[in-house]
């Protein structure tokens, strides 16, 4: 029993891990832009495809990743422009309309293009497993949550240490008062969306092998992820990567040892995880600020 | 005098002999069929079975049209629409099709609750719809659904075959079931309870995963705990492959049984070709793609088929041969019907005797008897993934007549 | 909806009379479509108040809607009470869960609340299925659609379809007291400024309260009749992609309108449709350009789309009309 204890506490880690990283992504565009496009799983599904079709056609794994990391940043730089600038000023349903309009149709160009098999994509680490205590640990797994802690330094020091990092946050928390200091508000904007993209591409790169490669790969992942944002702080990309492993630990242990719960509805999870942090501490672990408003 | 009284009565009986009534959505030339199948959103893999029937009916069609049993040679039109695996929109789609459009039948219609959805509508308006694509027992009860018939095994029957081939080579296995929380998994999982019954094979655990599930590894770490030296797996595409992967990887390496709807070649080679040896599986459709069937005059077929429309699915990918058998099914129905109507084709279709299709396994036929029989295909071959292909393992096993109830 | 009293009238009144021509000038299935569409009209009619006026995000509108369309389906089933009968009883029981949320919702605006309204819906399959002893689980519940009575001159699909046109009516009738007067101004007043609002006096969390269980009532009624029209209900009914298809009718007819529910409702139930019969492999990709490219063109929504090109029509006219009558220019004032 123990040992199926910490071997589920592993499998949440591992699932944490996978949330985690939509997680970031998520944070990362609230942080920079102040939209949240929940679409973003699926923009970062579609250069995963692009990715593994550079494959296909030759080009050496790593190498097409490489490649698409900036081009990703340029498909969320170029969506930016077309599509949310102009609609900049318009209230929250707008958006959530538009970013609904994403999730239906990026999803869709990958059906059409690619089909709807799942298909294997190769893992980043190594297939190495240890096992400790009868319990088994992954050479993938904590890859994938050096590499989410990697980005998460990175990105937390992008923010509080470069001008480039305050000018962005400058441009998303006052976007009319901004340009009154200098700041290329849109330009800033558009910056936000590409690394977003990007950073959504490499998690997606992290956890497609886990998940499969299919159009709809991230869709049971995203109230995972937006329930890890949310426990964390939407304004924490180190309170994503805990929230996310906080939800897949939860979830692992409630489906296994929470008979109520069970596997049936063990993705009420996120909905409680959201409940209680909304109740107890509405700015989430890590969260400086107040979101929310009265 | 007697003339003219013979040409009244003769008048008289022809007018008070209600007219057969013509049905619609058949010409001379033309009949119009319908199909509905989950064509986008998160189970849109199904949907090629849809795409699966336009490549047979273009095919046939391609060939100037299937010679139906009333002497006319007639081409198929099929009507494909998308039901995103909503019930309220398959009933929408339902009745455009037949009041619209004028379909004259539904064929290959996917989807349990989908078809339960149009079932009160169909019957009353005497539509058939055959050789749905749902094993629930219920479509095989000509009282319950008389303008109804399913086509695949019973969902009882497969796991039925599982737990005999389990008896005969493996009597004291421990069985661990992950199924999907449908109608599908939950009849597989009662079924093989059932099917175990009085003999030494024990279900040890079972797990129930969802599509909203990213992952199974949950799941599959609790049946790896129960001790379980078999591990079945009944659920849809990815979660199978994600299971079949962690069987081999977590070091478990149980026997693994796959769902037919799961087991197709793409699934394995997502899993890993090296993680799916061994992988049994039990199926009616001929293995496309393995040497011993490459002269296969029906894999022939299917592969010329295949290359000359190019549909939107791999040549490998199960579901779309699926479709493409039901719509041989039909046109060997349409072949058989007395007479162009509605209820002609259901006769047809409930008395078919051994009727063979170009990718149904040799020496499975389809088989029905009306008031006896109401399950077109009951025997299913045991088939083992070698690291390339599948390979057929032991004996047909045959439950013709005798598929059982829940 | 335009200020001038005489307009609005002949507006609605050419809209029921369209509405109640239905029948008579489609085919039986399209009645039927339009039948399901009124009962999602009045889902998003509910969302709309609650979108609109209390200035919440819900994308549960779609449990609520589940809550009904079972305790309707159920009731006919298990105990055999009249369909019409168990309306009361759904929209009861789709307020009790509204109360349930709305209390911790008081605490959580903006888009928290949808988060954690989208978890529930997510949640609505699984509880279906989990709760087999009254849902039957992945089976679903079969009723059979009433019967029109003796003296009804049309056939059944008819009598469903003008059912759920009543019952839009009266969601419209107690929409549009909410909206105006002492009701109607509270409610602005809390949606533009809470502080203020409080400060004359109104409670903010009564009003919101209010809002929300009503907001549930009506997806609760909604759903009720969705099983009447329907005939089954299964937990495929009721997946989270109805949540979204009622919250982008909402947004797409325009929230704070009551006849953008209709338009949002005709929308969200033929644009798929159409999208598949364009191209079937690409609908998704349509739909999706369709949304986007309607937002970019008319962020309010249709009826702010109208309603930007009525007061540009008014300006326009207004301004031609004062070099003709500069002294008619006072009595000439359009408003939104």
């Amino acid at each position: 029993m123990m040992q199926l204890f910490l071997q589920q506490i592993v499998e949440g880690l591992a699932a944490g891990a996978i949330y985690a990283s939509l997680a970031l992504a998520l944070v990362l565009i609230y942080r920079a832009t102040r939209i949240i496009n929940f679409a973003q799983g699926e923009m970062a599904t579609l250069c995963v495809y692009c990715a593994w079709q550079l494959n296909q056609w030759g080009v050496p794994f790593i190498l097409g990743i490489v490649i698409m990391v900036p081009a990703s940043f340029l498909f969320g730089a170029l969506t930016f422009r077309l599509m949310i600038r102009p609609v900049l000023g318009a209230s929250d349903h707008t958006m959530v309309v538009i970013c609904i309009g994403f999730f239906v149709g990026f999803e869709a160009i990958a059906l059409s293009v690619w089909g709807a098999d799942p298909r294997a994509f190769p893992r980043l680490f190594p297939d190495h497993a240890w096992t400790i205590g009868g319990v088994r640990f992954t050479a993938n797994n904590l890859g994938i949550l050096a590499t989410l802690c990697v980005l998460t330094l990175g990105l937390s020091a992008l923010f509080r240490f470069t001008r480039i990092g305050l000018a962005m946050r400058a441009a998303a928390a006052e976007r009319e008062k901004s340009p009154l200091v200098g700041i290329p508000v849109e330009t800033m904007l558009m910056l936000g969306w590409g690394l977003a993209a990007s950073v959504g591409f490499i998690a997606a790169v992290l956890i497609a092998p886990s998940l499969f490669l299919s159009p709809p790969m991230m869709v049971p992942v995203v109230i995972y992820a937006l329930a890890a944002a949310t426990l964390g702080g939407w304004d924490s990309p180190a309170g994503a990567i805990v929230g996310g492993l906080i939800v897949g630990v939860a979830e692992s242990l409630c489906a296994t040892f929470v008979s109520v719960i069970g596997n049936e509805l063990k993705v009420g999870v996120p909905f409680a995880v959201m409940a209680v942090i909304l109740l107890a501490r509405p700015r989430g672990l890590f969260g400086s600020t107040a979101v929310i408003r009265a | 005098m007697r003339n003219a009284f013979t040409l009244l009565a003769f008048a008289t009986l022809a007018a008070s002999t209600p007219a057969l009534a013509q049905s619609p959505g058949i010409t001379d030339t033309t009949i119009k069929l319908g199909t509905q199948a989950p064509m986008s959103g998160v189970v849109a893999m199904i949907g090629m079975i849809a795409e699966g029937q336009k490549l047979k009916f273009d095919a046939v069609n391609a060939a100037g049209g299937v010679k139906m049993g009333d002497g006319k040679t007639r081409k198929v039109e099929l009507i494909i629409m998308d039901d995103a695996n909503e019930p309220p929109r398959t009933v929408t789609n339902a009745r455009r099709m037949a009041e619209q459009n004028k379909v004259f039948a539904f064929v290959g219609a996917v989807g349990t609750p989908q078809n339960q959805a149009i079932k009160a509508y169909t019957t009353q308006n005497k539509i058939p719809n055959i050789f749905i694509y749902s094993g629930i027992y219920e479509w095989g009860d000509e009282k319950q659904n008389p303008w109804a018939i399913g086509m695949v095994p019973s969902f009882t029957t497969e796991a039925a075959i599982y737990a005999k081939y389990l008896q005969d080579n493996k009597p004291e296995a421990k069985v661990a079931m992950l199924y999907i929380n449908t109608d599908f998994g939950q009849n597989f999982l009662d079924g093989f309870k059932a099917a175990i019954k009085g003999s030494k094979v024990t279900l040890v655990a079972a797990q129930s995963n969802a599509n909203t599930d990213p992952t199974v590894d949950t799941q599959l770490t609790n049946l790896q705990a129960s001790g379980a030296d078999t591990l079945i797996v009944a659920t849809a595409g990815k979660a199978a492959a994600q299971a079949v992967r962690f069987a081999a990887e977590s070091g478990w390496k149980p026997t693994v049984f796959v769902t037919y709807a799961a087991s197709s070649v793409i699934t394995l080679k997502a899993a890993g070709l090296e993680n799916s040896k061994g992988v049994l599986t039990g199926q009616f459709v001929k293995p496309v793609g393995s040497p011993a069937f490459d002269n296969d005059p029906g894999v022939k077929q299917y592969l010329a088929d295949y290359e000359k429309f190019k549909p939107r699915f791999d040549r490998h990918d199960s579901l779309g041969q699926m479709g493409y058998l039901i719509a041989d099914g039909v046109v060997k129905v349409l072949e058989q019907m007395k007479a162009p109507t509605r209820e002609a084709m259901m006769a047809a279709a409930r008395n078919m005797d051994k009727v063979e299709l170009g990718l149904l396994y040799p020496g499975i036929t389809m088989t029905t008897k009306a008031g006896s029989d109401d399950f077109p295909i009951e025997a299913m071959q045991l088939f083992r993934f070698n690291g390339e292909a599948y390979e057929p393992v032991g004996k047909l096993i045959d439950y013709e007549g005798r598929t059982p109830k829940l | 909806m335009i200020a001038r009293p005489h307009l609005r009238i002949i507006a609605t009144a050419a809209i029921a009379l369209a509405l109640v021509s239905v029948p008579a000038l489609f085919p039986d299935f399209l009645v039927y479509q339009f039948s399901v569409a009124l009962t999602y009209a009045i889902a998003i009619l509910g969302l709309n108040l609650l979108m609109g006026f209390n200035g919440q995000i819900s994308v549960a509108q779609g449990v609520f809607f589940a809550i009904g369309g079972y305790t309707t389906a159920i009731l006919a089933t298990r105990y055999g009470a009249n369909v019409f009968a168990t309306l009361p009883i759904a929209v009861a029981t789709a307020s009790l869960l509204g109360l349930a949320v709305g209390v911790p919702a008081l605490r959580w605006q903006g888009l928290p609340l949808a988060f954690i309204t989208f978890g529930l819906a997510v949640l609505v399959p699984p509880l279906a299925l989990k709760l087999e002893a009254i849902t039957k689980g992945a089976t679903g519940i079969s009723m059979a659609k009433p019967a029109p009575p003796a003296w009804f001159p049309g056939n059944q699909d008819t009598m469903l379809y003008l059912c759920c046109l009543a019952g839009l009516a009266l969601c419209v009738m107690i929409a549009a007291r909410l909206t105006r007067g002492d009701t109607g101004r509270s409610l602005r007043a809390v949606r533009d400024n809470g502080l203020i609002a409080e400060s004359l006096g109104i409670n903010l969390a009564k009003v919101r309260l209010a809002t929300f269980v009503t907001c549930s009532g009506m997806a609760g009624f909604a759903g009720g009749l969705f099983a009447i029209v329907n005939g089954f209900v299964s937990p495929e009914s009721f997946q989270m992609t109805k949540s979204f298809d009622f919250l982008v009718g909402a947004i797409v007819g325009g929230i704070t309108s009551i006849s953008g529910a209709l338009i949002g409702a005709l929308f969200v139930m033929f644009l798929p449709d159409w999208a598949a019969d364009m191209n079937i492999a690409l609908s998704g990709l349509i739909y999706g350009a369709v949304l986007i490219a309607m937002m970019l063109l008319a962020r309010d929504g249709v009826v702010g789309l109208i309603r930007t090109l009525a007061t540009g029509l008014g300006a326009y006219l207004a301004q031609r009309n004062a070099h003709e009558q500069p002294e008619d220019r006072q009595s000439r004032q359009f408003q939104t």
